[in-house]
């Protein structure tokens, strides 16, 4: 074979790999993938409306519950003598406004003015009566801590006999079918990520491969630099001058459908992949 | 299909690695034909050739793999 033939079948195949080697940096670096996705799914925490004791706890942990069945319930004793001392309070208001509209009644000239006010005073009063005896009622329908909607309870370190604090959050649950991922992109990929746009996500397990929808791109991310000091100082971080690492957006992706035998927890890691239209 | 990544014991690789080593077998394989064949004298730049082969076939199997 003549030299300039042997040159040139060389040269081409050269030419050849640049554009190849082009086409993989660009797929590579930006193709719209990421091995940093994470399954999330909604979580419910629960807190007592009112403090107590836990008298009962049906549920155990891992457990499926439905919605309003019972989780747990803080010892009512209490609050159903605070009903019934509401009970009583509005028994007394009630006989209270019927002896002062006798005594309005009954009275004439000067003292019928006063007599007026006074069951005005017993009106207002069985007013607030009644008031507390809603609240005391309501109080005791939140001895029952019921589930709000479907799904499993994780993580139950509780224990009857605890103390329940009101508003101290002692039971989570995950809301059934409410699982979804988030794949965390690049910010140089999210040109081509768009909303409506079709998902690949693979579990770390590499067995299953699930599809969805993106449904949302995340608006915000922390930004380190606004963070300030006690002195209401910025703490602007130092950067490398050569050296810079993409952020990363939270996408989120809806799931068509999960099947039946796979096991999926929030927490898992994807990979996840969006599809070009 | 490929664009995932690939454990490996444990490890969990880049699928580029299984990329490159896919590449590496075929630029192997490509060279040893070559020399059965006699035709490796009408390269002018081996090791230019080669790499340059190499790179081609990555392409080609990110191409076809993902």
């Amino acid at each position: 074979m003549s030299q300039p033939l042997r040159i040139l079948l060389t040269v081409a195949v050269v030419v050849l790999a640049i554009i190849a080697g082009n086409w993989i940096w660009n797929y590579y670096l930006y193709a719209p993938w990421t091995r940093d996705g994470k399954v999330r799914a909604q979580i419910i925490t629960l807190s007592p409306d009112v403090s107590g004791w836990i008298s009962e706890l049906p549920v155990h942990d891992n457990q499926a519950v439905s919605s309003d069945s019972l989780l747990l319930r803080i010892d009512p004793q209490r609050y159903q003598a605070a009903a019934s001392q509401a009970r009583a309070r509005l028994e007394v208001a009630q006989t209270r406004l019927a002896m002062a509209e006798l005594q309005r009644e009954k009275a004439s000239g000067e003292t019928r003015q006063q007599a007026s006010l006074e069951v005005k005073l017993a009106s207002a009063d069985l007013d607030m009566a009644r008031a507390e005896l809603t609240t005391a009622e309501l109080d005791l329908q939140r001895t029952e801590v019921r589930a709000p909607a479907d799904g499993t309870v994780v993580n139950l370190t509780l224990q009857k006999g605890n103390f329940a604090e009101r508003g101290i959050p002692v039971l989570s649950m995950v809301k059934a079918g409410s699982f979804y991922v988030t794949g965390y992109f690049e910010e140089t990929k999210l040109p081509l990520v768009h909303i409506g746009q079709r998902a690949t996500v693979v579990l770390m397990n590499g067995a299953h491969s699930l599809q969805g929808k993106v449904t949302s791109v995340g608006q915000a991310i922390a930004n380190a630099n606004t963070r300030t000091d006690q002195q209401l100082l910025p703490e602007v971080q130092q950067t490398f001058n050569w050296v810079r690492l993409a952020q990363r957006i939270p996408v989120h992706i809806e799931l068509d459908s999960i099947p039946d035998d796979i096991l999926l927890a929030a927490g898992m890691t994807a990979t996840v992949r969006l599809h070009d239209d | 299909m490929w664009l995932h990544e690939i454990p490996v014991g444990g490890l969990l690789v880049s699928p580029m690695v299984l990329f490159v080593l896919v590449a590496l077998t075929c630029t192997a394989a490509s060279g040893l034909l070559l020399r059965q064949l006699g035709w490796h004298r009408a390269i002018w730049k081996g090791p230019w050739f080669y790499l340059s082969l190499f790179v081609c076939y990555l392409a080609l199997t990110l191409g076809l793999m993902s």
